[in-house]
């Protein structure tokens, strides 16, 4: 059969449609959980808490802070995937619950109905009821850290929880994932290029960091020398989030200086999984002395000391009596008048 | 022995006090029992005048005034030709200013240090209702005195109050006096049906727009200390009800 060049593009062209709308449930963002439309709602926890940053997009992030705690305690980890529309009891519409992990920044998508990567999980690692599937696994199981000392080490990489479901027996699977990111790599910090201090705040212009997750800069200072390779953490440091302008220039205010005083100034970067990065190399910074417009009206030998009176002010002073005889004098007649006038009591209408 | 001030102001606390407790005698025949204005205008305090002109104030602020809003609500006295009433006002103005160094350089960023008062007065008001009222003539004109204390605060970029070397806080209040003539517009006029409709669902009888100037010494009746005096226009809605 010869094909016409019309039918030749439309048969390419439904094809390429049919190719991106079939792959359209396994397409996401390349760092970001799969999903699919028949799972409306994945959610994995720790229980208890560990002071995670924030979970968001299916996704919990777990960094140097919490390490050695998880380790210690071997929580469970736990996701539920839940759906409104699928009978997650019936083997027709649950291909099964399965683990992998993947370097950060790897983009393949993974199917674990396809792929060896996977490791599917044993019946007694997760629950199924009709609307939802709930996994639980340890997390020394889960993410490969069984010491203290594995906390040291440089794992970055993204581990998931995938369940494989269809919504007519003999389709086709899609998948939905939870991610839980495991990052015990430090970031690197910014290089401070310049500071200028005030009593109240703290301005720098830097060279961002390099560490392409680092997601906030902040200011640390303190009135001795900082040594390398310190945490901004640690004990006689001060540290303030920076409230940046582009890339290169930010601010830290609502700072409390004395003016004329020695600071040591450097910066930090954090990531997106809560490590911080040791402070940058710091500079010693004299805190300018400010005035406001109180200091130039006193320097220029203004008369006003301050304080509440009728006629001359004293520092510190009270209003005078008078002012409240005044006042009350006042309120009394505004209730007079909000209240207004009384009620009069109704004529009496008598019989003829 | 008393001074004059002292004596002044004992009998105007007497008098506020006699009209407030009595004030039902005045009200009987009204029809309207008060009013409520809302206005804005630029006020310049005249802290300068401390120092014969170029002082800390244009300095520091240059020559920003302050936005200033004011609410006053007035109670009529006394209705016949035209109108007296006794009004309390309350209002709120702020200039900011940036930090600026010990050699006088100006900090460029967010940093701003504001200079805030609050006004409070007490007044006494007539208006030359009676042509409106009777005849439809759209103009009344008013005229108010009395007198003010304004509370004033200066703060820094922290919020806290400033302070100077020899721990002068930045913060108190100053008395004095203003007066005050307008013009309002009586809007009724324009639109009676929505007047009507006005008073109906809200009990506001008539509606004005107006414009005054206003004439204000807050120097303490003279004494040392900031200057907060200023003459100055400011517009807005009134709604007698």
């Amino acid at each position: 059969m010869i094909l016409t060049r019309k039918a030749t593009r439309s048969g390419l062209l439904l094809l390429a449609v049919g190719a991106l709308v079939g792959l359209a449930p396994l397409v996401a963002d390349a760092r970001a959980p799969q999903r699919t439309s028949a799972i409306s709602e994945v959610r994995p926890t720790l229980e208890p808490t560990y002071d995670h940053p924030e979970a968001e997009r299916a996704t919990l992030y777990v960094g140097k802070g919490q390490c050695e705690a998880l380790v210690r305690d071997n929580p469970e980890l736990r996701v539920v995937f839940e759906t409104t529309t699928l009978n997650l009891r019936s083997d027709d519409f649950v291909g099964g619950v399965y683990r992998y992990d993947q370097e950060r920044g790897a983009s393949t998508q993974v199917n674990c109905d396809r792929s060896e990567r996977c490791i599917r999980l044993s019946d007694e690692r997760y629950e199924r009821e009709e609307r939802r599937i709930t996994a639980r696994i340890p997390f020394r199981e889960f993410s490969g850290l069984n010491s203290a000392a594995d906390c040291e080490s440089e794992v970055d990489e993204n581990r998931y929880v995938q369940v494989l479901v269809r919504t007519a027996a003999g389709g086709d699977w899609s998948v939905a994932e939870a991610r839980v990111l495991i990052d015990l790599v430090r970031p690197e910090p910014p290089e401070l290029l310049d500071a200028f201090a005030t009593e109240y705040s703290v301005r720098v212009e830097l060279e961002p960091s390099a560490s392409d997750d680092a997601r906030a800069s902040f200011l640390v200072y303190s009135s001795s020398p900082i040594e390398a390779d310190t945490l901004p953490t640690a004990s006689g440091l001060t540290i303030r989030p920076l409230e940046m302008v582009g890339s290169d220039r930010g601010t830290a205010s609502g700072l409390s200086l004395e003016g004329g005083a020695e600071l040591y100034i450097g910066l930090a970067a954090r990531d997106h999984a809560g490590n911080y990065s040791f402070v940058s190399e710091a500079q010693q910074v004299r805190v300018a002395r400010t005035q406001t417009f109180w200091d130039l009206y006193r320097e220029a030998g203004g008369a006003e000391e301050g304080g509440y009176g009728c006629q001359a002010t004293g520092q510190g002073g009270a209003p005078s009596p008078l002012f409240f005889v005044v006042l009350l004098g006042l309120v009394a007649f505004f209730l007079r008048s909000a209240v207004g006038k009384p009620e009069r009591a109704p004529a009496k209408v008598g019989r003829k | 022995m008393m001074t004059l001030k002292t004596k002044a102001s004992l009998f105007l606390c007497f008098a506020l006090l006699t009209l407030g407790l009595s004030q039902s005698a005045f009200a009987e025949q009204d029809r309207t029992r008060g009013m409520m204005e809302f206005k804005l205008g630029p006020y310049l305090p005249a802290v300068d005048s401390e120092f014969g002109g170029d002082g800390p104030y244009a300095q520091f602020f240059g020559d920003r005034s302050m936005l200033s809003g004011e609410f006053q609500l007035d109670f009529h006295l006394w209705q016949g030709i035209g109108k007296l009433s006794l009004g309390t006002h309350v209002g709120y103005g702020r200039v900011q200013g940036r930090l600026r160094t010990e050699d006088g350089e100006v900090l460029e960023g967010a940093e701003r240090v504001s200079f805030r008062t609050i006004p409070l007065r007490t007044s006494l008001v007539y208006r030359f209702d009676y042509g409106a009222m009777r005849y439809g003539i759209p103009l009344v004109p008013v005229v108010k005195a009395g007198l003010d204390y304004h509370l004033w605060r200066v703060s820094t970029p922290d919020g806290e109050t400033a302070e100077s070397g020899d721990g002068a806080r930045a913060a108190g209040g100053r008395a004095g006096w203003h007066a005050t003539a307008g013009l309002h517009l009586h809007l009724n006029v324009i639109d009676r049906r929505s007047a009507a409709a006005f008073a109906h669902n809200w009990g506001i009888k008539n509606t004005y727009f107006f414009g005054e100037y206003t004439l204000s010494r807050i120097d303490g009746f003279g004494s040392a200390g900031i200057d907060l005096s200023d003459n100055h226009w400011a517009v807005g809605l009134a709604f007698e009800f």
